[in-house]
């Protein structure tokens, strides 16, 4: 049995690299066809995102798969030479292979950890596959075991609780501050690129109600028109800020934009609550000041940032835990694993069982024993008793496979069947029995 | 408690014990941050409100009364209430500070009915009248309504104290929001107030038409410090309204009324009986006790 994983990803490749080997949907079912057609005893499942392309196989026999096939049918099916990539490829096997994809599942690879795309990319990589039918018993079992594994990491731990963009932690600190976020007013000012970010995401949480004002009318015009808001002239500034709930500052200028005492006075003019002032802009359009009037909550790049950097912190911080939660996951599949390998010898060890069970039970119940009332119970004990005895040799067989490795517990497994058809069949059983009553 | 009979008693010690535990797991959930906490406090509240509404029952029965002519008594009541409003917002406010801080306040009204209050002994007979009735339940609602706006009020301030003072961290996910908060707040007020109005309105019912059942007239009355206080809180939180209504008045500054009136309600309901003594007691003294209450 054998599993292994061959990909590139952001952190061992340049993105020339990565997108000379990059899958579209149907690219990548066309090539997971194909792979089925070449090694139809291999199951194939391809994952091709920004950040990584990896190709999954798992075999039931170590010699069904060698990494020089894979490498170079990867590289046949986007027609690039395996020199061009081979430095920057990373081959894992068995317990680690299920460990990569677990870990990938979970973001924990990701360039962002707690981003929460790449599980729909697993998602879609194993219905595509499903598509191709290019998958089996052990594939399957094995994205599976990644859903799982990714869905507890994200429910029982904070990775991807915080935000961990400047623009995130904006909005979800206007979200904190709005009981209705799609109806607040908000106010741009500037046209400047963060600004425009953030414009985006307000736009992405359903807030309508946004209006750009620049120093030159036409930028704020095309800004509103590109992101289908609206635009005013900068002379309608005050009157825009008696109306507005949030105000996102990004102009380019050098001196303050909004001093106290200016903004003091247009307050006193508002008749509505809180207002939140996000000042994005270097140098910054709020004297800092600003933050001590009552009912205004100003927040800086900077105020901004250390919030992210703290969530960056809050989400390592959880690392451990979703490392000890893959590990224990990677553990079950391999035992599901190993128990899958020693399944055929499980079957005949328990036929071998049987068969003396069987046997025993005939010979006991000769003559006038046939007869006996208990005959029923007692086989139906006898077969109890074989159980749960077949039932411990397949437990300690399972902790073999774990610790020394499917090889050695399938070793050990033949070595019953044997000695099982061995007693069934030259009749030891009965010649001890006939020696104890000598 | 000494008033109570055994299985009241028990079934008290166990609201108490419960409301401990409440808080305990208030304080835990902060710490843990953890969901499965947020439900155990949620239905240890549950549990407590609802055998506090059986002890209630036992306490009618043995008065024979509607059990609101106590302190004791109206405590409960208020409790219940209280705990019956945070049992419905929890559904929809799942901030971990919002449970927590409603705990330790049940917590606290539990501890001062506990140890400030005595059960009802012998009812009035004018507390069994629909006048007392409607005055002793309007009251009770009403203060645990202005209650709740505190206990939202205290949110509100400390939400605003760290939005200002850009702890994020101790904000997004913990507190409720911040508008919500606001809205919750004006909504105690204007129940509180709506009751309070009518719990006055029947107060002065009662005493125009039963004045000589207790023996008193409405002059005397108004001079009792505990309608004094009572009164005064009723004109600060009609003013706040008004202001609200008239300039924008909001924010803080309504945090803060809300806090003087349930401090003006609590001293009056607890401080006064201690302190300066009064004739608005329908339990545990006869009708001739009373008007020497007043008379102190």
């Amino acid at each position: 049995m054998k599993i292994v994983v061959l990909g590139i990803n952001y952190k061992t490749t340049p993105v020339g690299v990565r997108e000379k080997l990059a899958f579209s949907a149907d690219d990548a079912i066309d090539a997971l066809r194909d792979f089925k057609s070449k090694f139809p005893a291999v199951e194939f499942a391809l994952l091709s995102t920004c950040n990584r392309v990896e190709l999954y196989c798992a075999a039931g026999s170590d010699d069904a798969i060698k990494t020089d096939d894979l490498t170079k049918l990867m590289a046949d099916s986007r027609s690039v030479e395996v020199e061009d990539f081979r430095d920057f490829l990373y081959v894992r096997f068995d317990n680690d292979a299920v460990t990569h994809l677990l870990t990938v599942s979970s973001s924990l690879d990701s360039m962002v950890v707690g981003e929460s795309q790449i599980i729909g990319q697993v998602k879609e990589c194993f219905t595509m596959a499903c598509t191709a039918n290019s998958t089996g018993k052990i594939l399957n079992k094995l994205f599976h075991a990644a859903f799982t594994a990714s869905k507890e990491i994200y429910s029982s731990t904070a990775i991807a609780t915080r935000r961990v963009s400047v623009a995130g932690v904006a909005v979800e600190l206007a979200k904190q501050l709005f009981a209705d976020i799609t109806t607040a007013k908000i106010l741009v000012v500037g046209a400047g690129e963060m600004g425009q970010l953030l414009v985006e995401h307000f736009r992405h949480i359903k807030c309508n109600d946004i209006t750009v004002i620049n120093r030159t009318t036409q930028r704020a015009l095309d800004v509103a028109k590109e992101h289908e808001i609206s635009a005013a002239k900068w002379d309608q500034m005050d009157e825009l800020l008696l109306t507005a709930d949030i105000v996102v500052a990004s102009a380019a200028v050098q001196d303050y934009l909004f001093r106290k005492d200016d903004f003091k006075a247009v307050l006193k003019k508002r008749r509505k609550g809180g207002l939140l002032a996000i000042d994005i802009a270097v140098p910054r359009n709020f004297q800092p000041e600003v933050n001590d009037l009552s009912g205004v909550y100003l927040y800086s790049i900077d105020d901004l940032s250390e919030v992210v950097q703290q969530n960056i912190k809050l989400r390592e911080g959880e690392i451990d835990r979703a490392i000890e939660i893959i590990c224990e996951k990677t553990a079950e599949y391999m035992d599901w694993l190993n128990s899958m390998e020693i399944g055929p010898l499980v079957g005949q060890m328990k036929a071998g069982f049987e068969k003396i069970r069987r046997d025993e039970t005939e010979r006991f119940f000769v003559g006038s024993r046939s007869e006996a009332n208990c005959k029923d119970n007692m086989e139906a004990m006898v077969s109890r008793i074989v159980n749960k005895l077949l039932h411990c040799v397949i437990r300690n067989l399972n902790v073999v496979a774990r610790e020394q490795g499917s090889e050695e517990a399938a070793r050990l497994a033949t070595g019953i069947v044997e000695q099982a058809r061995q007693i069934a069949g030259d009749g030891v059983i009965k010649e001890e029995d006939e020696h104890e009553q000598e | 408690m000494s008033g109570l009979g055994v299985v009241e008693k028990s079934i008290f010690i166990c609201v108490v014990l419960t409301y401990l535990a409440a808080g305990g797991v208030g304080f835990r959930q902060l710490s843990r941050d953890g969901e499965k906490y947020r439900r155990l406090l949620i239905c240890l509240i549950a549990f407590a409100v609802s055998i506090e509404s059986v002890m209630l029952i036992f306490r009618a029965v043995s008065l024979k009364a509607v059990p609101l002519t106590g302190l004791f008594e109206s405590m409960i009541v208020l409790t219940i209430a209280f705990g019956l409003a945070f049992l419905f917002l929890s559904v929809v406010i799942r901030e971990v500070l919002f449970s927590s801080v409603m705990s330790w306040f049940l917590v606290v009204m539990i501890l001062l009915t506990a140890v400030l209050t005595k059960p009802a002994e012998v009812a009035h007979p004018v507390a069994k009248m629909p006048w007392a009735i409607a005055h002793g339940m309007a009251m009770a609602l009403g203060g645990a309504m202005v209650v709740f706006a505190t206990a939202v009020a205290f949110l509100y301030l400390l939400a605003n104290r760290r939005l200002k003072q850009k702890k994020l961290s101790k904000v997004l996910g913990r507190l409720p929001n911040f508008q919500k908060l606001e809205m919750l707040n004006l909504f105690g007020l204007k129940a509180g107030f709506v009751l309070l109005t009518f719990g006055l309105m029947s107060g002065v019912g009662m005493m125009a038409f039963k004045g000589k059942m207790i023996q008193t007239d409405i002059a005397q009355w108004f001079l009792d410090p505990k309608i004094v206080l009572i009164i005064i809180a009723w004109v600060l939180l009609g003013s706040a309204l008004f202001l609200r209504w008239a300039i924008g008045l909001k924010g803080k500054a309504v945090a803060y009324v809300t806090m003087v009136a349930v401090f003006l309600i609590l001293f009056a309901m607890l401080g006064v009986g201690l302190f300066c003594g009064t004739g608005h007691v329908f339990s545990s003294l006869g009708p001739e006790n009373i008007v020497g209450v007043v008379q102190v």
